[in-house]
C-alpha cells in the first residue's frame, strides 16, 4: 500500500487549492467588474462602466459602486447611473449555474446624466436603437404642422406644383393632332369635289352623247347603271367614314368637358393642400400639441424597446440548441426537467430610488428575470412619490407579462398630481414655438400593449398657466391671432387616446384648445383662405388660358373634317339624282 | 518539453513499476480529454499527487490529449449529447441534474458527457495496454535498441546529453 500511496501529496494538493483559493479572492472583484462592464456593453450596445464591484462569500453578496450605462443613442449622455447597487444571492442556486438574486436594492439612481468622454461603441444594437428613434408609426404624427396661410405665395406654388389641367390638355392636344393628321390623310383618298366632278362630266357625256338616252338604248342603259352604282360606292365609303368620325367626335366631347373642368379641380386640390378647410379648425389644438403627443410616444417607444430588451430571451433554448453547432470545446448544455424550476437569472425583487428633477422616487420592481414562463410571474412595478419639490404625489406602476411568450401582455399607469410646469415647451415649430411658461398639471396615463395590440389614453390638464409664443415665431395674420389667443389662456385641457397595432397605431386628440382657438383665429382663417382660393383661380386659369385657348383652335380644326364629309356627301346625294334612267 | 521527454525514457528504462507510469498516462487521459476547469479533474489532481504515480508521464501525457481532444471534440459533442438525450437515461439524468455537486461537476454538458464517457472506457484497457508495451520494451526492446547504429548517433546529440543529466538526478518520480 505505501508503495502507491505519497502521503506528502495530499499537502501540496491542500496548498494548490490554497493558492488557488487566494489567487481567486484577489482577483474576483476585478474578473467579475470586468464580465459585468463587457456583458452590459454587448448587452446596451454603448460603454457600460463601473467604478468598483465587491464580491462577498458569507453571505454571498455583490456590491457594485458606480454604475454607468451610455444612451446608444447619445453617446455623450448616461441612459442611467446608479450610485449603488446591492446584491444578495442564493449561493446554492449559483452553484446550480443560476443567478438568483433574492434582494437587490438600488441607490442614487439618476437618469439623462452627462458624460466626460464619449460612450459609443460599433454594434447591432447601436444600429437597432437608432432604427427604433424613428418617429411613431402614425398619420398623426405626419400631418401637424400648420399650413403656411400667412406666407402662401401662389406663384411659387405654381410653379413648384404640377397642374394636371395642363396635362389633360397637352395629352387631348397630341390625341386631337394625331387623328387630324390621320383624317386629312383619309381625307385625301375618299371622294371628293375632283371626283364628283368626273362623274359630273361622264353624265353630261352620257346625256349628249351620239345616242344620247334615246340612242343605244340598251349600251346607254348599262353605262348608267354602272355610273349609279359608283356613285353609290363612294357615297356608302363617305357615309362610312362620316359615322366613324362621328364617333371619334364624340369620344373627344367628354375629354374636352373634363379637360375645361380640370383647371377649376386644380384650384381645388391645391386649396385642400395648402389651405385649411373649415374641418382643419376644428383641430388647431393639435397644430400646438401634436409635436409634444409624438415626442411622448417616441421616447415611450424608447424606453420600452430598452426594457423589453432586458427581458427578451432572443430564442427558446430547445430550439437555439438544435439549431445551432455548439463552439469548439464548449458543447451544449442539456436541460432536464427540474423538481422546483427556475430561471436561470431571476431578481426576486429591487428596492431602487431615482432621483428625478422633482425630488426622489423610490419603489419596487419584482420578478426580473426572462424567463417568465418557467417562474410562472410577471415582472411587476410600483413606484412613488409624495410632497416633492415640484410635484404633490406621482404614482407610477405597471407589469410586464411574459408568463405565455405567444401572447405578451404589459401594462403602464402613471399618475402626476399638481406637476409644477416651468418652461416646457409645447410646439418647437419654426410657426409657432409654444412655451408653458409656468402651470400646474395633473397627468393619468393608462396604457396596455396586448399581443402587439397597443390602447392607452391620456388626459392632462394645465391649470394657472401662462403660455408664451417666442418672438421669432412667422408673422401673419392667422399666426398672430392663434398666438394672442394661446397667451390670453390659463389653462387647458387634453385628452390622447391610442390604439391599434404597434406597427400602425392610431392617435386621437382632443382638446379644449380647439374652441378657444378656431373663436380666436377661425375667422381670420377663413379670410385668409378664401383670399388664397381667389388668387389661386387666378393664376392657375391664366396658366391653362393659353393651352386652352390652343386646344380650342385644335378642336374646330378637327370638326372642319366633319363639315368636308358632310360637303362631299350632299354633292355626291345631288349628283345620284340628278342620275335618271331613260324610263 | 526535451527535458521531459528524457525524464520519461528515464523512468521507462528504469526499474519503476510500469503500473506508476500507465496509471499517470491514464490519469492524464481523462484530465486531457475532459474540459480542464471540470469538478472531476480535481479529483484527479488529487489521485495524481496522493498516489505514487509518474509525475513527468502525467504532464506529458496531459499536453498530449490536451492537443487530441480539441481536434475531436465534435465527435464528443455528438456522442455526449446522444448519451444525454436518450430516452431510456432521462430518469437517470433528471436525477442527476437535480443534484447540486452534479450539475456543478457540469455533467449535462455534452462534451464533459462525451469525453468523459469515453476516456472512463478506455481507462482500463490502455493502462493493461501500456503496462504490456512498458515490460516488453524493457525485456525486448531496449537492449536492442542500445545497440542500433541510430541510437549510437543519438548518444552524440544535445537530448543524450539531456538524458544524462536526468539520469544523474536519481531516485523515484
Amino acid at each position: 500500500m505505501k508503495k502507491w500511496i505519497r502521503f506528502q501529496g495530499l499537502f501540496v494538493f491542500i496548498g494548490l487549492s490554497l493558492i488557488l483559493t487566494i489567487f481567486w479572492l484577489i482577483f474576483v472583484d476585478g474578473i467579475v467588474k470586468r464580465t459585468i462592464e463587457s456583458y452590459g456593453t454587448n448587452a446596451v450596445g454603448a460603454k457600460v462602466e463601473l467604478a468598483d464591484a465587491d464580491l462577498k462569500l458569507f453571505p454571498l453578496g455583490l456590491t457594485l459602486e458606480g454604475l454607468a450605462v451610455t444612451n446608444p443613442d447619445r453617446p455623450m449622455e448616461n441612459i442611467v447611473e446608479i450610485s449603488r447597487t446591492a446584491l444578495l444571492l442564493d449561493p446554492l442556486q449559483l452553484l446550480r449555474r443560476k443567478v438568483i438574486v433574492d434582494e437587490m436594492s438600488l441607490t442614487g439612481i439618476r437618469l439623462n446624466t452627462p458624460r466626460k468622454t464619449s460612450g459609443a461603441v460599433k454594434t447591432h444594437q447601436t444600429k437597432e436603437s437608432q432604427q427604433a428613434s424613428k418617429k411613431p408609426p402614425s398619420v398623426f404624427c405626419d400631418s401637424i404642422s400648420l399650413p403656411a396661410i400667412d406666407t402662401l405665395d401662389i406663384q411659387k406654388i405654381l410653379s413648384e406644383e404640377k397642374l394636371e389641367s395642363l396635362e389633360m390638355i397637352q395629352k387631348l392636344q397630341n390625341e386631337l393632332q394625331g387623328e387630324n393628321s390621320n383624317w386629312q390623310k383619309r381625307l385625301q383618298g375618299l371622294p371628293g369635289k375632283e371626283k364628283f366632278d368626273d362623274y359630273r362630266s361622264r353624265i353630261e357625256k352620257l346625256k349628249s352623247g351620239p345616242g344620247g338616252f334615246g340612242g343605244g338604248l340598251l349600251g346607254s342603259v348599262g353605262n348608267l347603271s354602272s355610273l349609279q352604282k359608283e356613285i353609290q360606292a363612294d357615297l356608302d365609303s363617305l357615309k362610312n367614314a362620316q359615322k366613324q368620325f362621328d364617333q371619334i367626335k364624340a369620344g373627344f366631347g367628354n375629354q374636352f368637358q373634363q379637360t375645361a373642368a380640370a383647371p377649376l379641380k386644380d384650384v381645388e386640390r391645391l386649396k385642400q393642400k395648402y389651405a385649411l378647410s373649415s374641418q382643419g379648425l376644428d383641430n388647431l389644438g393639435k397644430v400646438v400639441l401634436g409635436q409634444k403627443v409624438c415626442g411622448g410616444l417616441q421616447k415611450a417607444a424608447e424606453w420600452y424597446k430598452r426594457v423589453k430588451f432586458v427581458l427578451e430571451r432572443s430564442k427558446p433554448k430547445s430550439e437555439k440548441e438544435k439549431e445551432t453547432p455548439p463552439q469548439r470545446g464548449a458543447g451544449t448544455y442539456v436541460r432536464f426537467k427540474e423538481t422546483t424550476p427556475l430561471p436561470d437569472f431571476l431578481i426576486r425583487r429591487a428596492r431602487a430610488s431615482f432621483v428625478i428633477e422633482a425630488g426622489e422616487l423610490s419603489g419596487k420592481i419584482e420578478n426580473i428575470t426572462p424567463d417568465q414562463d418557467i417562474l410562472g410571474c410577471p415582472l411587476t412595478y410600483v413606484f412613488s412619490g409624495e410632497k416633492l419639490k415640484e410635484l404633490q404625489t406621482i404614482k407610477l406602476e405597471g407589469s410586464i407579462n411574459r408568463i405565455d411568450p405567444e401572447t405578451p401582455m404589459d401594462r403602464i399607469a402613471l399618475q402626476l398630481k399638481e406637476y409644477k410646469v416651468q418652461n416646457a415647451s409645447l410646439s418647437q415649430s419654426a410657426d409657432l414655438p409654444v412655451t408653458i411658461k409656468e402651470g400646474l398639471a395633473d397627468i393619468d396615463l393608462q396604457a396596455k400593449l396586448e399581443g402587439g395590440s397597443l390602447n392607452g389614453n391620456l388626459t392632462a390638464g394645465i391649470k394657472s398657466a401662462s403660455l408664451g409664443v417666442d418672438e421669432g415665431a412667422g408673422k401673419g395674420p392667422v399666426l398672430g391671432a392663434i398666438g394672442s389667443a394661446l397667451t390670453q389662456l390659463s389653462g387647458f385641457n387634453v385628452k390622447v387616446d391610442v390604439s391599434g397595432p404597434l406597427n400602425d397605431y392610431t392617435i386621437r386628440l382632443s382638446t379644449d384648445l380647439d374652441q378657444a382657438l378656431k373663436s380666436a383665429a377661425g375667422r381670420m382663417i377663413q379670410q385668409q383662405a378664401e383670399k388664397f382660393e381667389k388668387e389661386l383661380k387666378q393664376g392657375v386659369l391664366a396658366k391653362a388660358g393659353g393651352p386652352l385657348d390652343q386646344l380650342k383652335t385644335d378642336q374646330n380644326g378637327f370638326n372642319s373634317i366633319g363639315s368636308q364629309l358632310t360637303d362631299r356627301l350632299k354633292l355626291g346625294t345631288g349628283l345620284l339624282g340628278n342620275v335618271k334612267k331613260p324610263f | 518539453m526535451i527535458k521531459m521527454i528524457a525524464k520519461l525514457f528515464k523512468v521507462i528504462n528504469s526499474e519503476t513499476d510500469p503500473g506508476q507510469i500507465s496509471l499517470a498516462f491514464c490519469l492524464a487521459m481523462v484530465a486531457g480529454l475532459t474540459p480542464l476547469v471540470s469538478l472531476h479533474n480535481f479529483f484527479i489532481l488529487l489521485l495524481v499527487l496522493l498516489l505514487r504515480v509518474n509525475l513527468s508521464a502525467f504532464i506529458l501525457g496531459l499536453t498530449f490529449f490536451t492537443g487530441i481532444a480539441y481536434l475531436i471534440d465534435p465527435v464528443f459533442h455528438w456522442m455526449g449529447y446522444g448519451i444525454l438525450s436518450a430516452g431510456a437515461l432521462n430518469g437517470l439524468w433528471t436525477s442527476f441534474y437535480n443534484v447540486t455537486l452534479l450539475r456543478l461537476a457540469k455533467f449535462n454538458n455534452s462534451i464533459v458527457m462525451g469525453s468523459l464517457v469515453c476516456s472512463v472506457i478506455a481507462f482500463v484497457p490502455l493502462y493493461m495496454l501500456l503496462n504490456l508495451l512498458i515490460q516488453r520494451y524493457r525485456e525486448h526492446i531496449l537492449a536492442w535498441v542500445q545497440k542500433t547504429r541510430i541510437m549510437q548517433l543519438l548518444k552524440t546529440s544535445k537530448f543524450y546529453s539531456v538524458y544524462q543529466a536526468v539520469s544523474g538526478w536519481g531516485g523515484r518520480s
